[in-house]
């Protein structure tokens, strides 16, 4: 990796990063509640007819793992600190 | 009464005729028998989704999941195998996830979700209201006669339908949004986002379809919904709660049929035996409680045959009562 | 113009960067891959717990940035200054450099890889861990305190340099307002990000060029709503001209107060990527320029010919009576420099969201070390910028006066260029951390008091910004400062104390991180007992500190005995607090020493 894109990346690092991390964390919490009302059934929430959420299933599917991981894990306050 | 005939003549712009009522009260039968009066001047198709395959049975002949097959000049019968049409939608679910992927199988767990999902009542019945779009939408006949599966006389989706369509509106916003803090933190990373495309597509297309059922359902115009009775204690109270139902709902039941009655001439006649003629005794009772009760709403008594009613010829004979009864209510008071 | 190389502030700083490297590619890889063992094939909590919203991997260096830009604020420029001031460039100077060769870097790697061992867990959890809720909660009312403090001080520091730059305020306006429109581009009008930059910064550089050149735009001075007579009734430096200065309780302070409160009231309740957060980006630009000239500049200076001014050793001892943030050289110098040498906030950082994206174990030490040895560059740095001064005005405006007369001399442009630079440095990176700093006091306390209204987000807020600027107002917070040293650095030697215990529990050598622990505890709770003593001395002889006297001629003495009588109530708090926690740390190490040689 030429120096170039090293310097970058810190910039990177040092201005944006933060920024994102906490756009991806409102992000998390408004596709949680999109999974919840498509595959709440899987929960025993029943809201949309499974018959049409089904169509959604393949384009959940490689976020549902994850959306189990970051909803499902323990939070105090200083994990939120950054 | 003013029988089949008269309702059409009220309601000309009449393209779909819904048969409701609990099972077993002959629906099946009069949905066929409906049909084949229709057929004589305009193509009708006759659908039913009632798992007991009765259609078949009614027209003797095994139409069961062979899609619309034709019985007789403009009359079209269809019998929807829901179990294989979930079936096979629930392996193309799969299927596209397993290609989409490129894994080897699905996880054990999101299998046993979407097996549980199908195997729910709920499916089925989503499947059967999906595939009753499809067909009106195709537009290929000038009447639709629907024999409903009995649940909860088969309308719960319409007042379900405004709910899910506002569902379906707020989760498209909720993606929506998700969709602009998530492109804003993949440009900020110069990442990419997958599928929000298709996503949206696929709500929209829901949504569609969600709104297109109940479209036809609340057309008053061009839909009509037929309650079956029989002159028993049980189906009168049902059939007031269905139409306090249809109330509630916005809709209202174009005309109810007392079917499975006996014919009163049976009182009368000396070889009856006596327990027939008690019943014929105490359907007077009923008849008069439906009179009471429902009045005009009544379009046409439909006696018992001296046998099944099975078969064309059969039908041709509740058809022709259906139409236009021969009696008046107050006969079989 | 050439001088005596020794003469000049390079030959230290440059000495400081040798340390630093020296010891990180000896001492720092010795403690990783000996007592750690870190290994690269290992898989670690971003790779375990993947989730795609805070556990993901991340390259080292995008993570050095975000590291180093959330421990180094104000605090290796504001320490150093005062270090300088009271004890002498000396004294300052070696805290810096060993402090950070034997006890900064530690902290921040080893509370980064205690996190990654613990599935990624931070130190609330941690702790409650190792050593359950009562230790936990102590964690969390330090924080509660010095997050009060540290936005008390940086008002101070924003509203010196506002003051005393001209036209800081008018160029930093700028920059929120690239800010901002930075955060509508690219979500409202749906911009790319790239372009979205690049007008974000035009606005700034407007703004920066329409300053500096522009005489009538920078001037007047914006203590407008006092006047000379008025402010020559304050204590105020000698030989200080009243009509340039903004002294505590005057009218100039308090109208810089409702506008910094305003502006973090408002990045408070909107979300924070539509204010905060673009701000945040866009001041960074700058900021970035401003401290690699800086550091270069103060390399320079044997070429550009600065000599250093000030005094190398002072005082080992500055009489309280006669200055309040005084002490002996130890304790006080070591709470005085806090960032720079050693910190605690580094360890909430370190165990907070960077130990969840290490890539891979071995990435600790350049990220959590390396960044902190880089902070400690931007310490040495201000260091230099202070020793080239000989008559440093009172205030952080000493900084900037400092940088620019670093700066110009290597780049030969007018000093105004600079001056405004640094200016705006100052004012963006003091704006930032402490619109950060308030988000996480609302988040403390919103934990520590779960459904009252004190955990409310609007209350808290209001709370942080009405004591804060209080304290700002009668410039108690120069004492304070002690107090936020005192905690900052409790709370590092508790951070050393728990790697302690934690390698003790995992059967491991802890001497590294347990020596330096209770040194750091040892001072700390020596400066909190000063400072108790100290404000207890003022209060009983109901004297006035320093400033005090200014808002007391306001509001009436009673400021004095009251403001001194808490001040002193509170030091012993906190010094009650830091001994049971400190109490709780040795006897968990007791204990799990014990265990281990038990179980050998």
């Amino acid at each position: 990796m030429g120096i170039l894109s090293r310097i970058r990346e810190v910039v990177e690092g040092m201005a944006v990063h933060g920024q994102a991390a906490s756009i991806l964390r409102i992000k998390a919490q408004i596709d949680n509640l999109f999974m919840i009302i498509t595959l709440g059934d899987m929960l025993g929430i029943p809201l949309l007819p499974p018959y049409y959420s089904l169509r959604l299933l393949p384009y959940m599917y490689p976020n549902i793992q994850n959306w189990k991981m970051y909803m499902l894990r323990e939070r105090d306050v200083t994990d939120r600190i950054s | 009464m003013i029988g089949l005939k008269g309702l059409l003549e009220r309601r000309p712009g009449l393209k779909v005729l819904i048969y409701a009522g609990k099972g077993g009260l002959g629906k099946t039968t009069l949905s066929a028998a409906s049909s084949l009066l229709l057929s004589e001047s305009k193509r009708v198709l006759v659908f039913s989704t009632d798992p007991q395959a009765s259609l078949s049975d009614v027209f003797e002949r095994d139409v069961f999941g062979k899609g619309e097959v034709k019985i007789a000049e403009n009359l079209y019968v269809l019998e929807i195998d829901a179990d294989k049409r979930i079936n096979e939608y629930v392996a193309s679910i799969k299927k596209k996830i397993i290609d989409m992927y490129r894994l080897d199988k699905l996880p054990p767990d999101l299998e046993e979700y979407i097996d549980s999902a199908a195997a729910e009542p709920a499916m089925y019945e989503s499947a059967v209201y999906d595939a009753m779009v499809d067909v009106v939408a195709e537009g290929k006949y000038d009447y639709y006669i629907f024999d409903m599966p009995p649940f909860g006389h088969g309308i719960r989706m319409v007042a379900m339908a405004d709910v899910l369509s506002q569902w379906v509106e707020k989760i498209t916003e909720l993606r929506k949004q998700a969709y602009e803090y998530g492109r804003v933190a993949t440009s900020l990373k110069r990442a990419k986002l997958t599928y929000e495309d298709e996503i949206l597509k696929e709500l929209q297309y829901i949504r569609d379809r969600i709104v297109a059922f109940r479209n036809i359902i609340t057309d008053s115009q061009t839909t009509a919904f037929m309650v079956v009775v029989t002159p028993e204690r049980m189906s009168i109270l049902d059939t007031e709660k269905a139409l306090e139902m249809f109330s509630s709902l916005g809709l209202e039941a174009a005309g109810i049929v007392v079917n499975q009655v006996y014919p009163p001439e049976l009182a009368k006649s000396p070889d009856t035996p006596e327990y027939i003629r008690n019943r014929v005794e105490e359907q007077r009772k009923y008849m008069a409680e439906i009179k009471q009760k429902f009045g005009d709403m009544v379009i046409s008594v439909v006696p018992m045959l001296n046998r099944e009613p099975k078969g064309l010829e059969a039908l041709s004979l509740v058809a022709k009562e259906l139409w236009s009864p021969s009696k008046s209510l107050d006969d079989y008071i | 113009m050439y001088m005596g190389f020794l003469d000049t502030p390079a030959p230290y700083v440059l000495a400081g960067l040798v340390l630093y490297f020296v010891t990180y590619i000896t001492y720092s890889k010795y403690i990783d891959r000996r007592i750690w063992n870190t290994d690269p094939n290992r898989p670690t909590p971003a790779k375990m717990y993947f989730d795609g919203v805070e556990y993901f991997p991340v390259s080292k260096y995008v993570l050095f940035g975000y590291q180093f830009k959330s421990v180094a604020a104000l605090g290796p420029i504001v320490g150093p200054l005062t270090g300088v001031l009271f004890y002498g460039w000396v004294p300052a100077l070696l805290w810096v450099i060993f402090g950070n060769m034997f006890i900064g870097w530690a902290q921040d790697y080893s509370t980064m890889m205690m996190s990654v061992r613990s599935e990624g867990r931070s130190m609330g959890p941690i702790t409650y861990k190792l050593l359950g809720g009562r230790a936990r909660t102590i964690l969390l009312i330090y924080l509660v305190f010095y997050l009060i403090i540290i936005t008390a001080v940086f008002e101070w520091v924003i509203i010196d340099v506002l003051n005393r730059v001209p036209g800081t305020f008018t160029a930093v306006l700028f920059v929120l307002l690239g800010g901002v429109l930075f955060g509508q581009m690219v979500f409202k009008m749906r911009m790319d990000v790239l372009k979205a930059t690049v007008i974000a910064l035009v606005i700034v550089l407007i703004g920066y060029f329409t300053v500096s050149l522009v005489p009538l735009v920078r001037n007047p001075p914006t203590n407008f709503l006092d006047s000379p007579t008025y402010l020559s009734q304050f204590p105020a430096p000698q030989g200080a001209n009243p009509a340039t200065l903004t002294w505590p309780g005057t009218n100039t302070v308090l109208f810089w107060l409702v506008i910094l409160s305003i502006l973090y009231f408002a990045a408070a309740v909107t979300v924070m990527p539509k204010f905060l957060l673009p701000t945040v980006y866009v001041g960074y630009l700058p900021s970035i320029i401003a401290l690699v000239l800086v550091l270069l500049a103060a390399i320079a200076t044997p070429l550009t010919g600065i000599a250093i001014q000030q005094t190398p050793v002072k005082a080992l001892y500055v009489d309280p009576l006669a200055n309040p943030q005084g002490g002996p050289i130890w304790p006080i110098l070591f709470v005085t420099i806090a960032c720079g040498a050693i910190s605690g906030w580094h360890s909430l950082i370190s165990s907070g969201l960077t130990s969840k994206q290490l890539e891979y174990e071995t990435d600790a030490l350049p990220v959590g070390g390396g960044a902190m040895f880089t902070e400690g560059a931007v310490a040495l740095s201000s260091i230099a910028a202070m020793m080239a001064l000989a008559a440093p005005p009172a205030g952080a405006a000493a900084y900037v006066q400092g940088a620019t007369l670093l700066t110009t001399s290597l780049l030969h442009v007018p000093p105004v260029f600079m001056n405004i630079l640094y200016g705006i440095f100052v004012t963006v990176m003091g704006l930032i951390t402490s619109m950060l700093f308030i988000r996480v006091f609302r988040l403390v306390m919103a934990d520590l008091f779960e459904g009252s209204p004190l955990g409310n987000k609007y209350i808290s807020t209001l709370l942080i910004l009405v004591v804060a600027g209080f304290l700002a107002f009668v410039g108690s917070w120069t004492n304070l400062w002690i107090f936020f040293g005192g905690t900052n650095q409790l709370l590092a030697g508790l951070a050393l104390l728990l790697v302690a215990i934690f390698l003790a529990s995992q059967k491991k050598p802890t001497a590294y991180v347990f020596i330096p622990g209770i040194f750091m505890a040892i001072t700390t709770l020596a400066a909190l007992a000063w400072e108790t003593y100290v404000y207890g001395i003022y209060a009983v002889l109901n004297r006035p500190i320093g400033v005090q006297a200014a808002a007391a001629k306001l509001y009436g003495p009673w400021i004095v005995s009251v403001s001194n009588y808490i001040s002193a109530a509170l030091g012993a708090l906190l010094l009650v607090l830091g001994i049971v926690m400190t109490y709780y740390l040795i006897s968990g190490w007791i204990k799990y020493r014990k265990e281990a040689s038990a179980s050998r």
